[in-house]
C-alpha cells in the first residue's frame, strides 16, 4: 500500500512538473499602458489566471498602435493588443501577413468631450460657433469631431489641442470651449464636479457599434500557436469576468495604475461597459472601412475575400 | 573633477544668479518653498558654406525657471531674463507672486520629491578658447580649395540651481563644437567634427586631413551593395547615432518599470556581449553635477556591466512613484554623459580587422523598427566605404540597415576599439545642450542591410 501511495505521489509530482513545464509563453505588445481596456493581460497574469491555463505572458508596452503592429509583423511578439481596426486593415491590404484575432474594443464610450462646470454649453446642439478640441489631424478624436458636426448639424470650430493634459489646460483657461479626454484622465475632475460631459464619441450612431481596436497576430502565429491562442482567449475571457465581478480586480487595477479605487470603479463602470470588451465582438466593419478609406489607411474597402482572410482566425 | 577658474565675467554671472535667488528668498511667504534652475549661454555661432562664412551670429540668453512649492502642490514659471539685475529680480519676484495664486488651485502631486539635504556645488571648466574668428580662419584655411559646409558654436554655457533651503549649485563650461562636411558633389560628402573644452590645432589638422583623404576616396566610382548581411565597422560617430536612439527611454527607470523601454528584455535576461559596459559618467562629459530639482548626481551610474543591464536613470518623480532611489536623472531620464568602455582593437587597425565589408562613418534618420526587440533602422550617410582586405575600394551607395542591438552589440560584436571619442551634442535648439557621449568604434561580424 505504501509503495502504491509513493508511486501515486510520484506520478502526481511528475504530472505537476510536466504541467509546469508545459506552460507556453506568449509575447504580447500592448499600447496605452494603464488603460482599462488593455489591462486584462496584466491583471490576469498577476492574478494567476493565465497560469491556470498553462500560459506565461511576456508583456511589453509600446508607444502606440503603429509600434504594436510593427512588433507583431517583425515577429518579436506573438500578439498585439489594442491596434486600430483601420490601421490593421491598411497593413493587411498592403500585403502584411496580419490577422485580426479578437476584439480589443467595440464602441466608443471612452472618448468624451467636456466643458468647465460654469460653461453655459449644455450640449453640442447649443454650441454653434464654439471651438471644440481634438488631438491631432487624422486621429480618432478628429474623426469624431467631424462626425459631431455632421450628426448634430451644428457649426463647431475644430481645434487641434494635443494630449488630454494639454487640452485640459486649454479648456480650463478658456482657450478652447470644449475639451476632449480619455479615461482615466479627467475622471477625477468629473467626480469633483469641475467639468461636465457634453458629448461622447458614442453619440454618433456609426461609432456606437463599431469594432475600433482589435488584437492581432501574424498568419504564422495563428497556425503554429493555435492551441496556445485558444487557451489565451479562454484566460482572457475569465479575466474579463473577474474584472467586472470581483472587487479584488478593481483593487489590483487601482494599485497597478496608482489611482484610488473609487476612480477605478468610475472608469470601468462609466466608460468601459463589459460588452465593449467582449473578445468575440466584431461589428461595424463597413463603417470601419469607410473611416479607413477616409483616413487614407485604405485606398478602397476590402473585398469580401480579403475580409474573410483577415478575420479567418477571429475568436468565436 | 573640475578645474576652477575664477574670472571677473564668471563671478559676475554667478553673482547675478545668486542675487536672483536672494530675491526669491525674500519674496517667499511662510509655508512656501521654491526651487529655481538657471540656464544661460554666450555663444558665437558661425555658419559656413562653399568655404566662406555665410552667417555669423552671437546669442546671449538667460532663462530662469521658478517652481513654487506649498505642501505637495507646486507650479512653475519660466522667465526670459534681460541681464539687468534689478529688472530681473523684480520679474522673478512677480513670477513667484503669480505662482502663489495658481498653487492654491492645484491638487497635491503624489509624486513630488525634492531633496531633503542641502548639496551645494560649484564647477567651472574649460579655459579660454581662441577668438572665434581666429578659429574660423583656421578652419577655412585648412579647407582651402574644398566645398566646406559647416557650423561652429563656441562660448560659455552656464547652469545654476537654487532653493529656499539655501542650496546653490553653479556649473559653467566653455566649449566649442565644430561640425563640417567636405562636399564632392550632390550627396557625396565627408562629415567630420571636432568638439571639446580646449582647442588643439594638431588634433584639428589631423581631422581635416582625414576628411580630405576620405574626400579623395569618395571621388572614386561608388559601388551599389546588394541587401544582405555584411561585416561592418561602425566609427564612433555612427555609434553615437545608435546610442542616441537609446536616449528615447532605453535607460529610463520609468520606461523599464512600465516595460516600455527598448531594453525591457534585458530585465528578463537578454544580454549584450560581455565586453559592453555603459555608464552615465559625469567625468567623461560636460553635464552639471546636479539636476533640475537640485538632486546631486553621482559621479557614475552603471547602466550595462559586462553585457547585463544593471542600472537605470531614476528621476525624483520616478523614484517616488516606484519606490526607487533617485540617482540624479532629469525628468526625461535620458543619459547626459553616456560613456561606453573601449575594447582592445587599436583604431588604426580597424580596417585591417574588418578585412572585407563596410566601413561606416555615420548613420542618419534612425528610428525603431521594432522597439520591444530593440530593432532599429536607419540610413548610411557620408563616407561609407566598401573595404576589401583592409583597404578602401569604393564609396558605397546609401543603404538602409535594420538590425537589433542584441545582434549588433551582442552575438555579432567582434571588437571594440581601444580608443574612445568624446562627442558633444551639437543640438542648439532653444539652447546649447550639455550632453555628450564617449564611445568607441565597433567591429561587427555581420550587420543587416535591407535596401
Amino acid at each position: 500500500m505504501k509503495r502504491t501511495l509513493a508511486w501515486l505521489f510520484s506520478l502526481v509530482a511528475l504530472l505537476g512538473f510536466s504541467a509546469a513545464r508545459a506552460d507556453d509563453t506568449l509575447k504580447l505588445a500592448i499600447g496605452q499602458r494603464g488603460n482599462w481596456e488593455n489591462a486584462p493581460a496584466e491583471l490576469g497574469q498577476r492574478a494567476g489566471i493565465f497560469k491556470k491555463h498553462g500560459l506565461t505572458l511576456e508583456i511589453l508596452y509600446t508607444q502606440g498602435a503603429g509600434e504594436t503592429l510593427q512588433a507583431v509583423l517583425s515577429r518579436s511578439v506573438d500578439i498585439g493588443v489594442g491596434v486600430g481596426t483601420a490601421g490593421t486593415m491598411g497593413a493587411f491590404a498592403k500585403g502584411a501577413p496580419v490577422r485580426a484575432i479578437a476584439n480589443s474594443m467595440t464602441g466608443a464610450d471612452d472618448l468624451f468631450w467636456y466643458v468647465p462646470s460654469a460653461s453655459p454649453i449644455k450640449s453640442l446642439k447649443d454650441a454653434a460657433g464654439k471651438t471644440i478640441a481634438y488631438s491631432t489631424t487624422g486621429s480618432s478624436t478628429n474623426l469624431a469631431v467631424l462626425a459631431f458636426v455632421k450628426h448634430f448639424d451644428v457649426a463647431l470650430k475644430p481645434v487641434a489641442t494635443g494630449s488630454p493634459a494639454s487640452t485640459f489646460t486649454q479648456t480650463m483657461s478658456g482657450q478652447v470651449d470644449i475639451g476632449w479626454s480619455s479615461p482615466p484622465f479627467g475622471v477625477k475632475d468629473l467626480q469633483e464636479g469641475r467639468i461636465r460631459i457634453v458629448a461622447r464619441e458614442s453619440d454618433v450612431p456609426s461609432f456606437r457599434n463599431q469594432t475600433v481596436r482589435v488584437m492581432i497576430a501574424t498568419a504564422e502565429t495563428t497556425s503554429q500557436k493555435r492551441d496556445a491562442l485558444q487557451r489565451y482567449f479562454a484566460a482572457y475571457r475569465e479575466t474579463l469576468d473577474w474584472m467586472y465581478s470581483d472587487p479584488a480586480a478593481l483593487k489590483a487595477y487601482a494599485e497597478w495604475v496608482s489611482v484610488p479605487e473609487s476612480l477605478a470603479r468610475e472608469v470601468r463602470d462609466r466608460f468601459y461597459p463589459k460588452e465593449n470588451l467582449r473578445i468575440e465582438r466584431l461589428a461595424g466593419l463597413d463603417e470601419a472601412m469607410a473611416d479607413a478609406v477616409a483616413a487614407k489607411f485604405l485606398s478602397a474597402p476590402l473585398t469580401r475575400a480579403q475580409q474573410d482572410q483577415l478575420f479567418a482566425d477571429y475568436v468565436r | 573633477m573640475s578645474t576652477v577658474v575664477d574670472t571677473p565675467r564668471v563671478a559676475t554671472m554667478e553673482s547675478y544668479f545668486n542675487d536672483l535667488a536672494g530675491a526669491l528668498d525674500r519674496a517667499l511667504a511662510a509655508g512656501e518653498r521654491y526651487v529655481a534652475s538657471f540656464c544661460a549661454e554666450r555663444t558665437d555661432f558661425v555658419r559656413m558654406n562653399r568655404g566662406k562664412v555665410r552667417q555669423p551670429g552671437h546669442v546671449e540668453q538667460r532663462y530662469l525657471t521658478v517652481r513654487l512649492v506649498k505642501g505637495a502642490r507646486h507650479a512653475s514659471h519660466t522667465l526670459s531674463l534681460s541681464g539687468d539685475a534689478a529688472v530681473d529680480q523684480a520679474a522673478a519676484r512677480d513670477a513667484l507672486i503669480g505662482l502663489r495664486s495658481v498653487v492654491v488651485e492645484l491638487a497635491d502631486d503624489p509624486h513630488l520629491l525634492l531633496p531633503d539635504v542641502v548639496a551645494s556645488s560649484r564647477s567651472v571648466r574649460g579655459g579660454a578658447l581662441p577668438d572665434t574668428w581666429q578659429l574660423v580662419d583656421t578652419v577655412l584655411d585648412a579647407a582651402k580649395g574644398e566645398d566646406l559646409v559647416g557650423s561652429l558654436a563656441a562660448g560659455p554655457v552656464q547652469r545654476g540651481f537654487a532653493n529656499s533651503e539655501g542650496q546653490r549649485n553653479w556649473h559653467e563650461v566653455t566649449t566649442f563644437n565644430l561640425q563640417w562636411s567636405l562636399y564632392l558633389r550632390a550627396d557625396k560628402a565627408v562629415k567630420a567634427s571636432y568638439a571639446g573644452l580646449a582647442w588643439d590645432r594638431g588634433t584639428f589638422d589631423a581631422r581635416m586631413r582625414e576628411a580630405r583623404d576620405k574626400l579623395s576616396l569618395i571621388a572614386r566610382p561608388s559601388r551599389t551593395i546588394a541587401p544582405g548581411a555584411y561585416r561592418a565597422y561602425l566609427a564612433p560617430s555612427a555609434m553615437e547615432e545608435i546610442a542616441g536612439l537609446l536616449h528615447w527611454g532605453g535607460f529610463s527607470a520609468r520606461a523599464l518599470e512600465t516595460r516600455q523601454s527598448a531594453l525591457a528584455r534585458m530585465r528578463d535576461g537578454a544580454r549584450l556581449d560581455p565586453r559592453v559596459t555603459i555608464a552615465e559618467d559625469l567625468a567623461a562629459g560636460v553635464a552639471p553635477d546636479f539636476q533640475a530639482e537640485g538632486f546631486a548626481r553621482p559621479a557614475r551610474v552603471p547602466l550595462i556591466e559586462r553585457g547585463a543591464l544593471v542600472g537605470a536613470l531614476v528621476s525624483p518623480r520616478t523614484a517616488r512613484e516606484f519606490q526607487l532611489a533617485a540617482n540624479g536623472a532629469n525628468g526625461d531620464e535620458a543619459p547626459e554623459s553616456l560613456s561606453m568602455q573601449g575594447g582592445d582593437l587599436p583604431s588604426h587597425d580597424a580596417l585591417d580587422a574588418l578585412g572585407t565589408g563596410l566601413a561606416i562613418g555615420n548613420l542618419w534618420y534612425l528610428n525603431y523598427s521594432d522597439r520591444p526587440a530593440c530593432r532599429m533602422t536607419g540610413m548610411t550617410r557620408f563616407a561609407t566605404f566598401w573595404v576589401e582586405n583592409g583597404r578602401i575600394v569604393a564609396p558605397a551607395e546609401v543603404m538602409r540597415f535594420d538590425d537589433t542591438l542584441y545582434r549588433m552589440l551582442g552575438e555579432n560584436l567582434e571588437a571594440l576599439t581601444r580608443e574612445t571619442e568624446l562627442l558633444l551634442d551639437s543640438n542648439s535648439y532653444g539652447a546649447r545642450l550639455l550632453s555628450s557621449a564617449t564611445l568607441p568604434g565597433a567591429l561587427l561580424r555581420a550587420m543587416s542591410f535591407t535596401l
